[in-house]
């Protein structure tokens, strides 16, 4: 084989798997189109499309990085709700009545700022458990679920939180010249900037490598319990930035709100082809599963059937199982193929 | 009853694309000890375990009993009463040291019930037959190396064995317990059971068998009576070619001081280790598995961290406490275990070499420098002659020798002045060996200081300009090459 | 000899556990009183055996080096399809045909959940994630949502079926419902399976280490499955437990108790590497999340607190064996001579 052949076909293999998922999400977005497509392929329906996943969405992108690394998080959620908890609190108690335009922009960035430093620390929380403990990540983000939602239980005895200022409603309700949904751009930020991390810079090419094998990144001299650290942290972050969101669509803060969407984005991941064990995960992948999802969801609701919603969670199920069962067995075609080339 | 208990017919094996074994025959007698040898990755392990069912070949057959087979499965194996004292024990770290040693009993009798009593009675029994005192309700992860290969070999020694298999079996044995164990051998032929022997002591292998088969890159180059063999002609039909013992001389002309150690000692790895390092030396480190060579080695590079002692580089006492302070001093390690340790095996071979120097090669923003990483990439591959037609392939697509000199490549891009090897060429093949070799020696010329583990005496005493030998935590001699011979070393050491 | 008896004992985490679980009693007796009684210790009883029995179902698999996160929805679908079946065939016999129809649709789960782990070599975490959709959409969409609270008659009178009652001084009866003795049974089968068969000793072995376990001739695969499959019949079993003592079939009920059941494991002592846990250890780590669910508001602690305090006891509770195991491997090992 000479050298343009094998790097054409590495090339090829690379993008196959995200080709395939291409085409799955057309294939989808298509079919779903055809139960209703009045409904479906209306300009009404993408911006409401665009309203709904964004939350979900920068959740998924946030649970790959741990799951890059080898590693999970199951306390995303209850990151949201505590650091949107905080937020809440802070726009509720603190904002005067009757407070300027320009106070309540103020006040609601700092309530973000706050937020963000809540889910920071919460995720690095995580982090420092992980490294210094050994604790596996599974238990570790199981426990901060409960952790974080006690303390947002605590915090609000268990209250939904509500009253904040207009501005705010509108950064989960409003649009950019009347079209694009503000949660949109907030989910496009999230996923060039982690984009651009991943593939770009040393620290996103370490995280593969810690997922791909972590006794040897040590090995290597990479500092594996500081950047895993840091991982954490990054999705305690996406945390705080899709709870804040939420909280702006649906004006309330809530302590247990949300608590499915925690498998829901690891599954979005996983279809993502994301690696459970580490070492691989895109963020185009991870986009176009959440666009996936989101065709199903809106086509299956098209049909207007009763607890339509329920049958969502049956396909997505069949979905994840079909991909990794033709990801097992193209794998193992190739490795068939290896050998007979030789 | 039939001569024969096992015969292995023209068996064909490969690996992704790697062929392990090539048309492989082999006969073994009813209480014949055979020994099987040859370098290390010449498929010996593979044929093991494709007789214990572990692994089904692609082609041939397997003989036992006079029964054939083509997918041997590892209970029939067993049922066949095949044992197999395997080279990493194979043991259960979460059990106790009764149920490890019994388990293969309980399983070859088809038992479906667990009587605690009697498995206490047998893990006793076969403990007594080699004369080990050992609390059978510790659990194995606490116990030692030597420990655990004993629990292997004791647990193999099954009342209705007939071929006992021993995949080096004395790695980490005492003479004392190597020559026990070869008595065992000798007992067990009276009795008509069968033993295969591989090792790569050739003394041990010559002392208790009665036959040999040499393999050579995954095939039988030789087979016959162990009294037909001496000492060259062993070495011959294994490597090859007529080895050159040319020994190593440094040519660095600034041969200062750039590491010294004394006494160095960690808590339960080592103690009071005491040596000098200079520039342009090779310094080799030989000892048993379990000696604390490995650990000696890591706390050098700030994996485990010493308890007293000092170390001194360039003549600055310095505190190696992790990883980052050794690669601050320009420290590098190649490890012992090439695929867990220091491979990224799902990884193209670009990114291997670069994972120890990613920040080195960034410009502004954070960003990758790919046209610097791509440079550095291209000089050690040209240096360290990797045979890839691409630098974006996996790496698990590379030879052992090739995947070796990639993890050297990834500290030579550090610009290391202390690069430490543990085991460099175990599973590598002979010729990939010596040209490693050859790179050690040529790195050492130009003024690196080099420290080399290893149990495999030749090795370090062909490429190695200083000899030291570590047993029971402890160095207990050290040479220049030309004070001691290998038969000397070889002696020292178990 | 003695001595190191117990010696060994004190390396075990079941042994600081229940020290913890004792500490913890006494603690709360102290400050109330009404807590060292024999109703509030069968309140406890009572209020554990569900997350008892499917705790005991993880328990093995997380042996086996495994999880499952379907536990929950195993259950739910084996209670709810079954009380529906009987309930809509105007079923009025015994109750039994209730447990073994639970049974079989847990075994059914289970399997499935066995067979894609170990023909597809899928991680367990995300097989059980994709037949955790599967089967909570099955079970809505098509089988039915809405609850049933007109159980079949024997539900009903099993739900009144009491081994003991105790009223205590204010008047208020504790009672330990006869669905106690379904977990004695599971208690006992699995500790003799996981103690005395060699099923049981494969389980541990696989978790240990699974190359190992191949080379002596374990079928790997088997014991795989039927670890699935046999606790997905004690979710069947644990999911019927639960209609019998609500004496109501609602299909979202079980929703989320993975984690919860996940988390008294790993506190009783199991590591989720594999290979390690004990029963002994697992009812350990009900019965203190039970104690913090229930009694925590005895010591004047606000439920609110419920929620963190037991988020603490995982998170302390699983870093201290995973520290203890980090510990272990750290050490070098090696004989020094002199």
């Amino acid at each position: 084989m000479n050298k343009d052949q094998t790097l054409k076909s590495k090339k090829t293999n690379l993008n196959s798997n995200l080709l395939g998922l291409f085409i799955f999400m057309v294939a989808v977005f298509i079919v779903m189109g055809l139960i209703k497509p009045q409904t479906y392929f209306s300009a009404a329906n993408f911006q409401s499309m665009c309203f709904q996943f964004p939350e979900i969405g920068i959740l998924a992108i946030g649970v790959m990085l741990p799951m890059i690394t080898g590693g999970i998080d199951l306390s995303m959620v209850g990151i949201s709700n505590l650091s949107a908890i905080v937020a809440a609190l802070f726009m509720i108690h603190v904002i005067p009545e009757g407070a300027s335009e320009g106070t309540q922009v103020v006040m609601v960035i700092t309530a973000f700022a706050l937020a963000i430093v809540v889910g920071i620390a919460c995720g690095f929380f995580n982090g420092l458990i992980v490294t210094k403990f050994g604790t596996p990540p599974m238990i570790v983000t199981l426990g901060g679920q409960y952790l974080f939602m006690g303390i947002a239980i605590i915090l609000t005895e268990g209250k939904p939180q509500l009253g904040f200022p207009e501005f705010f409603q509108e950064l989960g309700n409003g649009t950019i010249g009347g079209a694009i949904p503000i949660p949109l751009v907030f989910f496009i930020i999230v996923a060039v900037i982690t984009y651009y991390i991943l593939q770009k810079t040393p620290y996103g090419l370490k995280l593969y490598l810690i997922g791909a094998n972590q006794k040897a990144s040590r090995y290597s001299g990479l500092k594996v319990d500081s950047l895993l650290r840091k991982t954490y942290g990054a999705a305690g972050l996406m945390s705080a930035i899709a709870g804040f969101i939420l909280i702006a669509r649906t004006n309330q803060a809530n302590a247990d709100y949300g608590t499915s969407y925690t498998l829901q984005s690891i599954m979005i991941a996983v279809l993502g082809g994301t690696n459970p064990n580490g070492g691989a995960g895109t963020v185009s992948g991870v986009v176009m599963a959440v666009l996936t999802m989101q065709f199903i969801s809106t086509g299956i609701n098209t049909m207007g059937l009763s607890n339509v919603n329920f049958l969502r969670q049956l396909v997505w199920g069949v979905a994840l199982i079909a991909v990794m069962a033709i990801n097992y067995f193209s794998a193992a075609r190739k490795a068939k193929k290896a050998l007979q080339s030789t | 009853m039939p001569d024969v208990f096992l015969r292995v017919n023209n068996i064909y094996k490969s690996f992704a694309g790697v062929k392990a074994l090539r048309n492989v025959n082999m006969t073994l007698n009813y209480g014949e000890a055979r020994c099987l040898v040859g370098e290390n990755g010449c498929g010996k392990s593979t044929l093991i375990k494709v007789i214990s069912g572990v692994y089904k070949p692609d082609s041939g057959t397997i003989e036992l009993n006079g029964k054939t087979y083509e997918k041997l499965e590892p209970m029939e194996s067993i049922e066949n009463g095949i044992q197999v004292i395997y080279q990493d024990f194979s043991v259960f770290p979460n059990l106790t040291v009764a149920e490890n040693i019994a388990m293969n009993t309980l399983r070859a009798e088809k038992a479906k019930l667990v009587n605690w009593k009697t498995i206490r009675r047998t893990a006793q029994e076969a403990l007594d037959r080699i004369g080990v005192k050992m609390d059978l309700e510790t659990n194995i992860e606490k116990l030692s190396v030597a420990d655990r290969q004993l629990i292997a070999i004791c647990r193999s020694l099954l009342n209705d064995v007939k071929l006992i298999i021993m995949d080096e079996p004395t790695t980490a044995l005492t003479k004392k317990e190597v020559n026990s164990l070869l008595n065992i051998i000798r007992n067990l032929k009276k009795d008509g059971i069968s033993t295969i022997f591989v090792s790569h002591k050739l003394d041990e292998v010559m002392e208790v068998s009665d036959t040999v088969t040499i393999m050579r890159n995954g095939e039988v180059v030789a087979d016959g009576e162990v009294k037909d063999f001496d000492m060259s002609k062993f070495v011959y039909y294994m490597t090859g070619r007529e080895v050159t013992t040319e020994k190593f001389v440094p040519t660095y002309e600034d041969q200062s001081e750039l590491l010294r150690v004394e006494n160095l000692s960690a808590k339960g790895g080592f103690k009071d280790i005491s040596f000098t390092l200079n520039k342009g030396d090779v310094f080799g480190i030989t000892g048993l598995l379990g000696s604390g060579r490995s650990e000696l080695a890591q706390t050098l590079f700030g994996y485990y961290r010493a308890t007293a002692g000092n170390i001194y580089i360039n003549g600055v006492k310095t505190e190696i406490k992790n990883i980052t302070d050794a690669m601050d001093e320009h420290i590098g390690y190649v490890p012992e275990d090439r695929l867990t340790q220091g491979l990224f095996l799902s990884q193209p071979i670009k990114i291997n070499l670069l994972a120890s120097v990613l920040d080195v090669y960034t410009k502004k923003m954070q960003l990758m420098d790919k046209e610097g990483q791509q440079e550095a990439v291209d000089k050690q591959v040209h240096d360290l002659a990797i045979k890839t037609p691409d630098v974006d392939n996996l790496v698990s697509t590379l030879s052992g020798g090739n995947q070796q000199r990639v993890v050297l490549g990834k500290w030579l891009a550090t610009l290391p002045q202390i690069l430490i090897l543990n085991c460099p060429t175990v599973g590598v093949d002979i010729g990939s060996k010596e040209e490693i070799h050859n790179i050690i020696k040529k790195l050492a010329n130009a003024g690196m200081g080099i420290i080399i583990i290893s149990d495999d005496v030749p090795e370090v005493m062909n490429t190695c300009n200083k000899v030291a030998v570590m047993k029971k935590g402890r160095l207990i001699n050290t040479y220049t090459h030309d004070e001691v011979t290998e038969e000397q070393l070889s002696s020292e050491l178990s | 000899m003695e001595k190191s008896k117990w010696k060994r004992l004190t390396e075990k985490n079941e042994f600081y556990l229940f020290f913890t679980v004792v500490a913890l009693i006494v603690i709360i007796s102290v400050i109330n009183p009404a807590f060292a009684t024999v109703s509030s210790v069968i309140d406890i009883l009572r209020a554990g055996i569900e997350l008892a029995i499917f705790a005991i179902g993880m328990f093995m698999i997380i042996v086996l080096g495994g999880i499952d996160v379907s536990c929950a929805s195993i259950g739910m679908f084996a209670m709810f399809t079954t009380t529906k079946i009987f309930y809509e065939a105007g079923y009025t016999g015994p109750l039994f045909p209730f447990y073994l129809v639970a049974a079989l649709f847990g075994l059914m789960w289970g399997l499935a959940n066995g067979v894609i782990i170990t023909s597809l070599k899928i991680p367990p975490m995300i097989a059980t994630l994709a037949t955790n959709g599967i089967m909570t959409g099955l079970l809505l969409f098509f089988i039915g949502s809405r609850e049933i609270s007109d159980v079949p008659h024997a539900i009903r009178v099993e739900n009144k079926n009491f081994l003991l009652t105790v009223t205590n001084e204010y008047g208020i009866s504790s009672s330990l419902p006869a669905t106690f003795l379904v977990l004695v049974g599971i208690v006992v089968v699995v500790y003799l399976l996981m103690r005395f068969t060699m099923l049981g000793r494969n389980i541990y072995a696989v978790g240990g280490d699974e190359t190992s376990a191949a080379r002596a001739g374990i079928n790997v695969k088997f014991t795989k499955i039927f670890t699935y499959a046999f606790a997905g019949i004690i979710f069947g079993i644990g999911g019927m437990v639960h209609t019998i003592m609500m004496a109501n079939s609602n299909p979202v009920d079980l929703t989320g108790n993975e984690m919860i059941t996940i988390a008294a494991v790993v506190i009783g002592g199991a590591r989720l590497t594999g290979g390690h846990g004990s029963i002994f250890g697992t009812l350990l780590g009900v019965f203190l999340v039970t104690i913090i669910n229930n009694s925590l508001i005895l010591i004047g602690i606000p439920s609110f607190w419920q929620r963190f305090v037991t988020g603490l006891v995982i998170v302390v509770g699983a870093s201290i064996s995973a520290y203890q195991a980090l510990r272990t491997q750290k050490q070098m090992n090696i004989e020094i001579a002199g």
